[in-house]
Protein backbone atom coordinates (compact mmCIF):
# COMPACT_ATOMS: atom_id res chain seq x y z
CA UNK A 1 0.00 0.00 0.00
CA UNK A 2 3.13 2.23 0.68
CA UNK A 3 0.57 3.93 3.38
CA UNK A 4 3.89 4.77 5.88
CA UNK A 5 5.52 7.18 3.32
CA UNK A 6 2.98 9.46 2.37
CA UNK A 7 2.41 12.20 5.04
CA UNK A 8 -0.22 14.87 5.07
CA UNK A 9 -1.79 17.71 6.87
CA UNK A 10 -5.24 17.50 6.91
CA UNK A 11 -6.05 17.98 10.26
CA UNK A 12 -3.88 21.38 10.13
CA UNK A 13 -5.93 22.26 7.36
CA UNK A 14 -9.03 21.72 8.95
CA UNK A 15 -8.70 23.47 11.95
CA UNK A 16 -7.59 26.23 9.58
CA UNK A 17 -10.99 26.25 7.82
CA UNK A 18 -13.33 26.61 9.99
CA UNK A 19 -12.69 24.21 12.80
CA UNK A 20 -14.08 21.71 10.24
CA UNK A 21 -14.76 18.35 11.81
CA UNK A 22 -13.76 15.34 10.08
CA UNK A 23 -17.19 14.08 9.43
CA UNK A 24 -17.77 17.79 7.80
CA UNK A 25 -15.03 16.84 5.00
CA UNK A 26 -15.94 13.79 5.08
CA UNK A 27 -19.36 14.44 3.30
CA UNK A 28 -17.98 17.49 1.08
CA UNK A 29 -15.74 14.54 -0.47
CA UNK A 30 -18.24 11.15 -0.72
CA UNK A 31 -16.35 9.51 2.13
CA UNK A 32 -16.50 8.37 5.35
CA UNK A 33 -15.51 9.24 8.67
CA UNK A 34 -13.62 6.57 9.17
CA UNK A 35 -12.05 6.98 5.89
CA UNK A 36 -10.81 10.49 6.53
CA UNK A 37 -10.02 9.42 10.21
CA UNK A 38 -7.48 6.63 8.11
CA UNK A 39 -5.98 8.96 6.13
CA UNK A 40 -4.93 11.89 8.88
CA UNK A 41 -3.44 8.91 10.68
CA UNK A 42 -1.53 7.94 7.64
CA UNK A 43 -2.69 4.21 7.92
CA UNK A 44 -4.47 4.91 4.40
CA UNK A 45 -2.99 6.15 1.08
CA UNK A 46 -6.18 7.79 -0.77
CA UNK A 47 -6.68 7.45 -4.65
CA UNK A 48 -5.70 10.10 -6.76
CA UNK A 49 -9.27 11.13 -7.15
CA UNK A 50 -9.90 11.51 -3.31
CA UNK A 51 -6.82 13.18 -2.75
CA UNK A 52 -7.96 16.00 -4.90
CA UNK A 53 -11.48 16.29 -3.48
CA UNK A 54 -9.99 16.97 -0.33
CA UNK A 55 -7.50 19.92 -1.42
CA UNK A 56 -9.90 20.99 -3.54
CA UNK A 57 -12.12 21.26 -0.96
CA UNK A 58 -9.58 23.05 1.07
CA UNK A 59 -8.85 25.62 -2.45
CA UNK A 60 -4.93 24.60 -1.85
CA UNK A 61 -2.79 22.34 -4.31
CA UNK A 62 -2.43 18.88 -3.51
CA UNK A 63 1.26 18.94 -2.63
CA UNK A 64 0.39 20.88 0.06
CA UNK A 65 -2.11 18.32 1.85
CA UNK A 66 -0.08 15.20 1.15
CA UNK A 67 3.54 14.80 0.02
CA UNK A 68 6.07 11.88 0.52
CA UNK A 69 7.99 11.24 3.33
CA UNK A 70 11.87 11.46 2.62
CA UNK B 1 -16.94 1.92 14.14
CA UNK B 2 -18.17 2.52 10.16
CA UNK B 3 -21.69 0.81 9.17
CA UNK B 4 -19.49 -2.15 6.99
CA UNK B 5 -17.25 -2.76 9.82
CA UNK B 6 -20.28 -3.33 12.07
CA UNK B 7 -21.47 -5.54 9.08
CA UNK B 8 -18.21 -7.57 8.38
CA UNK B 9 -18.38 -8.49 12.66
CA UNK B 10 -22.51 -9.00 12.38
CA UNK B 11 -21.72 -11.45 9.25
CA UNK B 12 -18.93 -13.34 10.70
CA UNK B 13 -20.86 -13.92 13.79
CA UNK B 14 -24.24 -15.57 11.73
CA UNK B 15 -21.77 -17.47 9.43
CA UNK B 16 -20.07 -18.94 12.31
CA UNK B 17 -23.30 -19.68 14.17
CA UNK B 18 -25.09 -21.25 10.92
CA UNK B 19 -21.73 -23.23 10.23
CA UNK B 20 -21.99 -24.22 14.06
CA UNK B 21 -25.72 -25.09 13.60
CA UNK B 22 -24.86 -26.93 10.47
CA UNK B 23 -22.14 -29.40 11.84
CA UNK B 24 -24.19 -29.83 15.01
CA UNK B 25 -27.46 -31.25 12.84
CA UNK B 26 -25.57 -32.69 10.15
CA UNK B 27 -22.54 -34.63 11.96
CA UNK B 28 -23.62 -34.32 15.70
CA UNK B 29 -20.74 -33.80 18.55
CA UNK B 30 -18.58 -36.71 20.00
CA UNK B 31 -20.01 -38.71 22.55
CA UNK B 32 -18.29 -37.10 25.29
CA UNK B 33 -20.00 -33.74 24.66
CA UNK B 34 -22.85 -34.77 23.94
CA UNK B 35 -24.67 -33.58 27.06
CA UNK B 36 -24.02 -29.88 25.99
CA UNK B 37 -25.01 -30.34 22.31
CA UNK B 38 -28.76 -28.63 22.82
CA UNK B 39 -27.27 -25.69 25.15
CA UNK B 40 -24.18 -25.20 22.10
CA UNK B 41 -27.40 -25.33 19.34
CA UNK B 42 -29.84 -22.61 20.99
CA UNK B 43 -26.40 -20.80 21.62
CA UNK B 44 -25.77 -20.38 17.72
CA UNK B 45 -29.71 -19.82 16.81
CA UNK B 46 -28.83 -16.76 19.85
CA UNK B 47 -25.99 -15.81 18.18
CA UNK B 48 -27.92 -15.58 14.67
CA UNK B 49 -30.54 -13.43 15.75
CA UNK B 50 -28.54 -11.29 17.65
CA UNK B 51 -26.84 -10.62 14.44
CA UNK B 52 -29.81 -10.73 12.56
CA UNK B 53 -31.34 -7.48 14.83
CA UNK B 54 -28.28 -5.41 14.64
CA UNK B 55 -27.91 -5.53 10.81
CA UNK B 56 -31.86 -5.20 10.77
CA UNK B 57 -31.64 -1.92 13.02
CA UNK B 58 -28.42 -0.86 11.21
CA UNK B 59 -30.28 -0.75 8.12
CA UNK B 60 -33.75 0.80 9.70
CA UNK B 61 -31.79 3.78 11.17
CA UNK B 62 -29.25 4.32 8.38
CA UNK B 63 -29.10 8.17 7.17
CA UNK B 64 -29.65 9.95 4.20
CA UNK B 65 -26.96 12.25 4.23
CA UNK B 66 -23.92 9.94 5.28
CA UNK B 67 -21.72 8.08 3.13
CA UNK B 68 -22.01 4.50 3.84
CA UNK B 69 -19.20 3.03 1.74
CA UNK B 70 -16.63 4.31 -0.05
CA UNK B 71 -13.08 3.47 -1.63
CA UNK B 72 -12.18 2.28 1.76
CA UNK B 73 -14.51 0.12 1.95
CA UNK B 74 -14.39 -1.41 -1.32
CA UNK B 75 -10.44 -2.08 -0.77
CA UNK B 76 -11.09 -4.14 1.93
CA UNK B 77 -14.30 -5.90 1.00
CA UNK B 78 -11.99 -6.68 -2.31
CA UNK B 79 -9.24 -8.53 0.59
CA UNK B 80 -11.57 -10.38 2.11
CA UNK B 81 -12.92 -11.69 -1.18
CA UNK B 82 -9.47 -12.60 -2.60
CA UNK B 83 -8.57 -14.43 0.43
CA UNK B 84 -12.17 -16.52 0.59
CA UNK B 85 -11.54 -17.47 -3.06
CA UNK B 86 -7.84 -18.20 -2.38
CA UNK B 87 -9.54 -20.68 0.35
CA UNK B 88 -12.69 -21.59 -1.50
CA UNK B 89 -9.72 -22.73 -4.61
CA UNK B 90 -7.64 -24.76 -1.99
CA UNK B 91 -10.76 -26.35 -0.59
CA UNK B 92 -11.96 -27.59 -3.90
CA UNK B 93 -8.54 -29.02 -4.83
CA UNK B 94 -8.19 -30.84 -1.88
CA UNK B 95 -11.56 -32.68 -2.25
CA UNK B 96 -11.08 -33.17 -5.61
CA UNK B 97 -7.53 -35.01 -4.90
CA UNK B 98 -9.17 -36.56 -1.72
CA UNK B 99 -12.51 -37.73 -3.80
CA UNK B 100 -9.33 -39.04 -6.77
CA UNK B 101 -7.42 -40.60 -4.14
CA UNK B 102 -10.63 -42.21 -2.65
CA UNK B 103 -11.59 -43.70 -6.33
CA UNK B 104 -8.35 -45.24 -7.15
CA UNK B 105 -6.55 -46.51 -3.71
CA UNK B 106 -8.30 -49.52 -2.48
CA UNK B 107 -8.77 -49.06 1.19
CA UNK B 108 -8.01 -45.58 1.38
CA UNK B 109 -10.29 -45.68 4.42
CA UNK B 110 -12.35 -42.29 2.53
CA UNK B 111 -16.02 -42.84 1.80
CA UNK B 112 -17.42 -39.90 -0.14
CA UNK B 113 -20.41 -40.40 -1.07
CA UNK B 114 -22.79 -37.64 -2.56
CA UNK B 115 -24.74 -36.46 0.48
CA UNK B 116 -20.65 -36.11 1.98
CA UNK B 117 -19.73 -34.05 -0.63
CA UNK B 118 -22.11 -31.78 -0.71
CA UNK B 119 -21.86 -31.18 3.12
CA UNK B 120 -18.23 -30.61 2.70
CA UNK B 121 -18.49 -28.31 -0.27
CA UNK B 122 -21.85 -25.99 2.11
CA UNK B 123 -18.85 -25.98 4.95
CA UNK B 124 -16.23 -24.59 2.56
CA UNK B 125 -18.74 -22.36 1.70
CA UNK B 126 -19.26 -21.32 4.81
CA UNK B 127 -15.81 -21.30 5.85
CA UNK B 128 -14.93 -18.92 2.84
CA UNK B 129 -17.53 -16.73 4.09
CA UNK B 130 -15.69 -16.41 7.93
CA UNK B 131 -12.20 -16.15 6.00
CA UNK B 132 -13.88 -13.36 3.83
CA UNK B 133 -15.01 -11.63 6.98
CA UNK B 134 -12.35 -12.04 9.19
CA UNK B 135 -9.60 -10.91 6.70
CA UNK B 136 -12.14 -7.37 6.43
CA UNK B 137 -12.42 -7.00 10.40
CA UNK B 138 -8.28 -7.91 10.09
CA UNK B 139 -7.82 -4.60 7.95
CA UNK B 140 -10.39 -2.51 9.11
CA UNK B 141 -8.20 -2.64 12.66
CA UNK B 142 -5.30 -2.51 10.81
CA UNK B 143 -6.09 0.49 7.92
Amino acid sequence: MGSHNISNNIKSLRFHNGEMTQAELAEKVDATRQTINAIEAAKYSPSLELALKIADTFDVPIGDVFWLEK
Amino acid sequence: MSKQEIYAWTSLLSSIAILGFYGITVYGLPESLSGIESDLTSLFVKVFLFAFVVELAIGLFKSKDQVEKDERDNLIAGKGFRNAYYFLNAGLILLISQIALGQFVENAGIAFTLPNIMHMLVGALFFASIINRATQIYFYQRM
